[in-house]
């Protein structure tokens, strides 16, 4: 006798029990520790720390082991425990001029103040795949660091003594907005707009960035500068009448540098694209940078032609979270819509084989074979 | 199957802070008095996909109470995964009684479907909604279709339908067929099919509807109009079945079709799965079911 | 006002149980603006336990316990502008307080026989109709048998079957017409929540009025 599907509930449960077998693996290999992810998988913890929108090494490797590697998933656990969390208020501005450089290089400048400083990078390295790493090779210790103690000022800073550059907005003293706290509304402030791109999905970004180097909304960038290590972020307690140091996090920051002729109001100057994410990801900062700088087209009279400058377009599909949920939602079952689809198109396909055995010397219709709907997906 | 399990989270009730409840139960007093207008709110991130049910599960967890019975079904079942799984969630979460039985269900959560059982006062219909906007595949930015809403501006869609009928001789929509909403919001009833939206009209239930991902939020308050959109010459019609369901017999009921081998055998049931064992258990049988019974 | 004759005693107690008891609260309030006209009476657990300062009563109270935050600024009438409300809403809802009607989520209208305008407060925007006050007005009488300077309406409109009927009361002589403007409005407008003190009854702004002269 035919009987529905039933037993959900057990196949979920018994999915669940696979895939916790399966993330472990051999169990005669010993299990991944989330000291090891977090020491020597820094730059994955890094995204997940930047993507997830919580600065927290230990929850981002935990999440990167739980999920297997699967660093949108990571991403999304970080995200959904970070939803849980207390909220005290917000942090004063960190100060990025004050950060203990462990890397800052500028594209613009021969040498600066504070000087040029490679740091941790692939840069330079051959990319070789080093057979060495597969076993326990120690690595030689690195050079002391000499450079990195004198201050380093930021490229736009030496840049504004001569005026070559538009001003930093002035610092506002308004309670920040916060997409994750209020639903983002068009258009959005460039405030908004920094917090979806620092949350925004790497590949996403790098793809826009990509986009506008090759001509659509063509901007045309140098690196001002990067700059990466940590800072301090100080909390301002209402109730201590002064600010408390909470802790340091590490940072990337890039400064694009962008040519604009200027326009009625403004003379020519260069202008600012920005990006700042958590941990070391020059890829993220430097992508950042330029689709802020695409964003702003409107504030410098230049027209959104290309999709890195629409802002609807970006903030709307910037977020891999959401966009992991809803492509992937069309696996859950969608059966009844299909049927109601079912039901319209064989009605369709009676009615136009009919039509055609009315007129047999008509000469074949030239829609025969388009598609009933053809702009809307299955939800 | 009716049962009643115990909170065993630490997590708060129904799992979301209190804070978020309060903004979600604001934003859901206004759909209310603003019967078909989609009001933004600030979703949170759950710990379930986007466009896996997170707005209905959070206008769910904002509105359930220790005394309330939840039933969730997808695509008319309360046995496919999805519904098992956000049922699970909110027995977890909220030490609420849940139930399959459409009629015993104070708070009914769904996915692309309607119960057939008549829905009672009192009642409420959680919608999960992936596309709030109907008209967002007409036009995909938001500030022109806020726009069009402001003005009841709707022509766009209109034209659409009116393009389909001189194409395909019809309206090629059969289901998230577009509503009007007490004379005034153009509404998309989620993708349930074309067949429920007459159930939504002046149904005596409140039909609340959650977007997660598109974080909107709207409501159809009791005993209010929702007209499918139709042109005098060519009205609205539901999805006919032209045959009864193979288990129960129901006519004029909700059909999936189940393939039954791979030459072309194959039979129509009941989506609702509720409604269907209702009436097997009340002895009403189906083309197949007493074939077997008769042979057995 | 000075911060002392806000802290000046002790805050007075609201919810024994607020997880639970805002929900019950929610759902009362929820049903009634589903449902204009229709009378919800909440617990005597949560109207007992609620000692709020007067003249705001304790479903009053209650309403905005279950809803304010931080995030609402809510609007007091004269008649419960006070030091003691307004230090019993910043301690249990953290919510500011506002004299301006336009900028108030919410509005305490302790006296109705004061109110003749709705269209002061928050109305929304065509964009975001959402953006308007909700206002919680006190009357003595809710229910069936209008009494001195009460009204008796019919209604009809979403969340009505057919009519309904409320009588309230004692309110302002142009609190009517005042509703009536304010439905003009819609999709624009604001929502009223009206409390004798344990019960309540919803009139959003979808409600169409029809006064009955008795």
């Amino acid at each position: 006798m035919y009987v529905a599907v039933k037993g959900g509930e057990r196949a979920i449960d018994n999915a669940h029990r696979l895939l916790a077998s399966d993330r472990r693996g051999d169990t005669d290999i010993p299990e991944i520790s989330t000291n090891q992810i977090a020491g020597q998988l820094k730059l994955a913890v890094a995204r997940v720390m930047a993507e997830g929108s919580l600065y927290d090494p230990e929850v981002a490797a935990l999440a990167i082991k739980q999920a297997r590697g699967d660093l949108i998933e990571a991403i999304f656990l970080a995200r959904a425990y970070r939803t849980t969390l207390p909220r005290f208020g917000y942090s004063r501005p960190i100060e990025t001029s004050e950060m203990a450089v462990e890397r800052r290089i500028s594209a613009t400048y021969k040498d600066l103040p504070g000087g040029q400083i490679l740091g941790p990078t692939f840069d330079y390295t051959h990319r070789l795949i080093d057979f060495g790493l597969a076993g326990d090779a120690v690595p030689e210790p690195p050079a002391e660091n000499a450079a990195g103690l004198e201050p380093a000022p930021h490229v736009t800073r030496l840049l504004n003594d001569e005026g070559l550059i538009e001003q930093n907005a002035t610092r506002s003293d308004a309670p920040p907005r916060d997409l994750t706290r209020e639903p983002l509304a068009f258009p959005a402030g460039r405030d908004l707009r920094l917090q979806n791109l620092a949350r925004g999905d790497e590949g996403f970004l790098l793809g826009l960035a990509y986009s506008t180097q090759r001509g659509f909304g063509g901007s045309h960038p140098f690196v001002g500068e990067i700059r990466i290590g940590e800072v301090e972020v100080e909390f301002f307690a209402e109730e201590l009448g002064f600010a408390v140091t909470l802790g340091r996090v590490q940072l990337t920051e890039c400064e694009m540098v962008n040519q604009f002729k200027g326009s009625a109001s403004e003379p020519p100057q260069f202008t600012r694209g920005y990006g700042l994410v958590f941990g070391q990801s020059e890829r993220k900062a430097m992508s950042m940078a330029l689709v802020d700088r695409a964003l702003r087209a409107e504030e410098f009279g230049q027209d959104v032609t290309a999709p890195a400058q629409d802002q609807e377009f970006v903030l709307s599909h910037s977020d891999n979270v959401q966009a992991t949920g809803f492509v992937e939602h069309l696996k859950l079952p969608h059966y009844v819509d299909f049927q109601a689809e079912l039901g319209l198109v064989r009605r369709m396909r009676a009615l136009h084989a009919a039509a055609r055995a009315d007129e047999p010397d008509e000469a074949p219709p030239e829609e025969a074979d388009e598609p009933v709907e053809d702009r809307e997906a299955a939800e | 199957m009716s049962t009643t399990a115990t909170a065993t989270t630490p997590y708060n009730y129904a799992y979301l802070d209190e804070q978020t409840k309060r903004m979600i139960r604001r934003a859901i007093l206004k759909a209310i008095a603003i019967p078909g207008y989609q009001v933004p709110f600030a979703s949170r991130e759950m710990p379930m996909p986007y466009g896996w049910g997170t707005g209905g599960v959070q206008v769910t967890a904002s509105i359930i109470g220790p005394t309330d019975t939840l039933k969730v079904i997808d695509q008319g079942s309360d046995d496919t995964t999805n519904a098992v799984s956000i049922r699970k969630f909110f027995q977890k979460t909220a030490a609420v009684a849940v139930t399959t039985s459409t009629s015993a269900a104070t708070i009914i959560q769904t996915r692309h479907r309607i119960p057939e059982t008549p829905l009672t006062a009192g009642q409420v219909l959680v919608f999960q909604v992936p596309t709030p906007e109907p008209l967002r595949f007409l036009e995909p930015r938001e500030t022109e279709t806020r726009k069009m809403h402001a003005l009841a501006e709707y022509g766009l869609m209109h034209v659409k339908l009116y393009e389909d009928i001189a194409k395909h001789g019809r309206i090629a929509k059969t289901y998230d067929y577009p509503t009007m909403v007490a004379g005034r919001y153009l509404m998309a009833p989620s993708p349930t099919p074309k067949f429920d939206n007459p159930k939504m009209h002046r149904s005596p239930a409140l039909q609340l509807f959650g977007a997660g991902r598109e974080k909107r939020i709207y409501a159809v308050p009791p005993h209010t109009d929702v007209v499918s959109l139709d042109f005098d010459d060519y009205p609205f019609e539901v999805n006919k079945f032209d045959r009864p369901c193979a288990l129960c017999g129901a006519e004029n009921v909700y059909l999936d079709e189940v393939i039954l081998d791979d030459r072309g055998g194959r039979m129509f049931v009941c989506s609702d799965t509720d409604h269907c064992e209702t009436r097997r258990a009340e002895g009403h049988r189906g083309e197949i079911l007493g074939q077997e019974e008769t042979r057995a | 006002m000075l911060v002392e004759t806000l802290f000046a005693a002790a805050p007075r107690p609201g919810f024994t149980d607020p997880v639970m008891q805002s929900q019950a609260v929610f759902r009362a309030v929820m049903a009634a603006l589903a449902e204009p006209g229709t009378v919800h009476a909440l617990a005597e657990d949560i109207t007992a336990a609620i000692d709020a300062p007067a003249p705001i009563t304790p479903a009053a109270a209650a309403i905005l316990l279950a809803l304010a935050d931080y995030e609402t600024p809510i609007y007091l009438d004269e008649a419960a502008r006070c030091g003691d409300v307004a230090a019993f809403l910043a301690f249990h809802c953290g919510s500011r307080i506002t004299d301006i009607a336009a900028d108030a989520a919410f509005a305490l209208i302790a006296d109705a026989t004061a109110l003749d305008r709705l269209d002061l407060f928050a109305q929304g925007s065509l964009e975001y109709p959402d953006r308007s006050t909700t206002l919680i007005v006190q009357v003595a009488e809710l229910g069936d048998v209008p009494g001195e300077g009460a009204v008796r309406l019919t209604l009809a409109g979403p969340g009505i079957a057919d009519t309904a009927r409320i009588a309230f009361g004692p309110v302002h002589p142009g609190f009517v017409a005042a509703l009536t403007d304010n439905r003009a409005r819609f999709p624009q407008g604001a929502d009223l929540i009206l409390t004798d003190g344990t019960r309540l009854v919803g009139l959003p702004r979808t409600t169409r009025i029809e006064e009955e002269v008795f």
